[in-house]
């Protein structure tokens, strides 16, 4: 593990696009997960009373009661998308604890997008449930003076989002990479899993920010 | 391209195909049975609650058939206990009357064999007296029976006016002789005509326009008879 902040070395180019660690690691993390969620799905359907079923069950009921509590209802392309950040931003947690693999989620550009994806899905759900006059109305509500305040209210939120998780998840990182540099190995362990119980909770608040976000869209102009 | 951009770029389409797999691959499928299973579970529970309803009517309808039939039993015991009660009474009252024509048949059987009895035992006695009578006036050598009862019609024909003593007819259960038949002649003024009639035992019947004089040995035996009833029979005799 590299005391390496901001840089994410390219591991090859492949003409114009570079290939970095962050990128790999990522694809990796999603191939994992992937093939997970399809050993679950297929336990789910095929044997309904194995432990791989239970498993699949308790974490779709996990994921989407956490949803649901916090956007307020039940809404399934929701439920995918935060439950896949849920995910994501676990798993990555996990897997930035092993020696020379950094977690996506410690990398600037990495949480940026899924801020951003995050800062897309409002406004498209909120469409969605409410169509474009009804979701972008709430934008002049109670006074249209205060439309350039709900703007930087949803940027800053977004800069909020991805800042709190690549600040948390970078600062685990820095802090065992450089015990490590100092007291070698073992000694971090705590730390890390310090690290890891912060990432987990990170990817809890990530998740349930995001779902609050959304359902607010989808919910806009119900409490006139 | 910056690595940098190209990072951010990478991973956002990294996550929408992430989230798109995942949404195919894991949320549609469970939700999916989750949703079967909830499904099944309502439908059982749907399933569950019409045989409970269906169990519950069932026993209401039991438990009306029930009290319908014990209110139909009831009122059929009642009926039938009245309709016994009613035959048994019209039995009884049946017998009773039957009971009552039989003592009331017996009873007047009973009289008439009595009175018989009671006549006969009359007539015998009567008979028993006219022969003792007879015989009492043979031992003390007096007239005859049949000339004592001669003389004695002969004097009753003697106390009749004389228009009453017309067309006489003398019965006799022997025929008289010379001397019994002048008696009668002089007493009734007249001749008469005779006729033999041997149910008399003794004595006379005369027969005029006025009336009878029986001055019979049967006359007498019932004259004893009678007094004989007006004194009173013995328990059982009487007529």
């Amino acid at each position: 593990m590299s005391p390496d902040l901001f840089g994410d070395p390219v591991l090859v180019w492949l003409g114009p696009f570079p290939l970095t660690r962050t990128m790999v690691t990522s694809a990796a993390i999603s191939a994992i997960l992937i093939v997970v969620a399809a050993l679950l799905a297929r336990a789910i359907l095929r044997r309904d009373d194995s432990r791989m079923a239970a498993l699949g069950r308790l974490t779709f009921r996990f994921l989407r009661d956490l949803v649901r509590d916090a956007a307020g209802e039940e809404w399934p392309a929701l439920e995918a998308f935060a439950g896949s950040l849920f995910l994501f931003i676990a798993a990555a947690a996990v897997v930035g604890q092993l020696p020379g693999v950094p977690a996506p989620t410690s990398n600037l550009a990495a949480t940026s997008a899924l801020a951003v994806l995050v800062f897309l899905a409002v406004p498209l759900a909120g469409i969605r449930a409410r169509g474009v006059g009804g979701y972008f109305k709430h934008y002049l509500k109670p006074n249209p003076l205060l439309l350039p305040l709900h703007i930087i209210s949803e940027l800053s939120r977004t800069v909020a989002l991805s800042l709190r998780l690549f600040g948390n998840m970078m600062s685990g990182h820095l802090v065992v990479a450089l015990i490590v540099a100092l007291a070698g190995f073992f000694v971090p362990v705590p730390l890390m899993a310090l690290d890891l119980l912060i990432g987990l909770l990170q990817a809890y608040i990530f998740t349930i920010l995001a779902s609050v976000y959304v359902g607010a869209a989808i919910r806009v102009g119900e409490e006139s | 391209m910056s690595p940098t951009l190209a990072n951010f770029l990478f991973e956002a389409a990294n996550f929408l195909v992430l989230a798109g797999a995942l949404g195919w691959l894991l949320f549609k499928p469970v939700r999916a049975a989750l949703d079967r299973e909830r499904e099944r579970h309502a439908k059982e529970e749907a399933d569950l609650k019409a045989l409970r309803d269906e169990a519950e009517k069932l026993r209401a309808d039991a438990a009306d058939a029930h009290a319908r039939l014990t209110s139909e039993l009831d009122a059929s015991r009642t009926e039938a206990l009245a309709a016994a009660e009613r035959a048994a009474a019209e039995i009884q009252a049946k017998a009773e009357k039957t009971r009552d024509e039989r003592m009331a048949g017996l009873e007047r059987e009973l009289d008439a064999l009595r009175q018989s009895q009671a006549e006969g035992l009359a007539d015998t006695l009567g008979r028993i007296a006219a022969t003792s009578v007879q015989r009492l006036l043979e031992r003390v050598d007096g007239p005859s029976l049949d000339a004592a009862l001669i003389r004695a019609a002969s004097a009753e024909i003697g106390a009749l006016a004389k228009g009453a003593r017309a067309a006489p007819v003398v019965e006799s259960a022997r025929p008289l002789d010379a001397e019994t038949r002048g008696l009668l002649r002089g007493a009734l003024g007249r001749d008469f005509e005779e006729r033999s009639d041997p149910a008399l035992g003794a004595g006379v019947r005369v027969t005029t326009s006025a009336g009878q004089i029986d001055a019979s040995a049967r006359s007498l035996a019932r004259e004893a008879a009678r007094e004989l009833r007006a004194a009173g029979l013995p328990e059982g005799t009487a007529p």
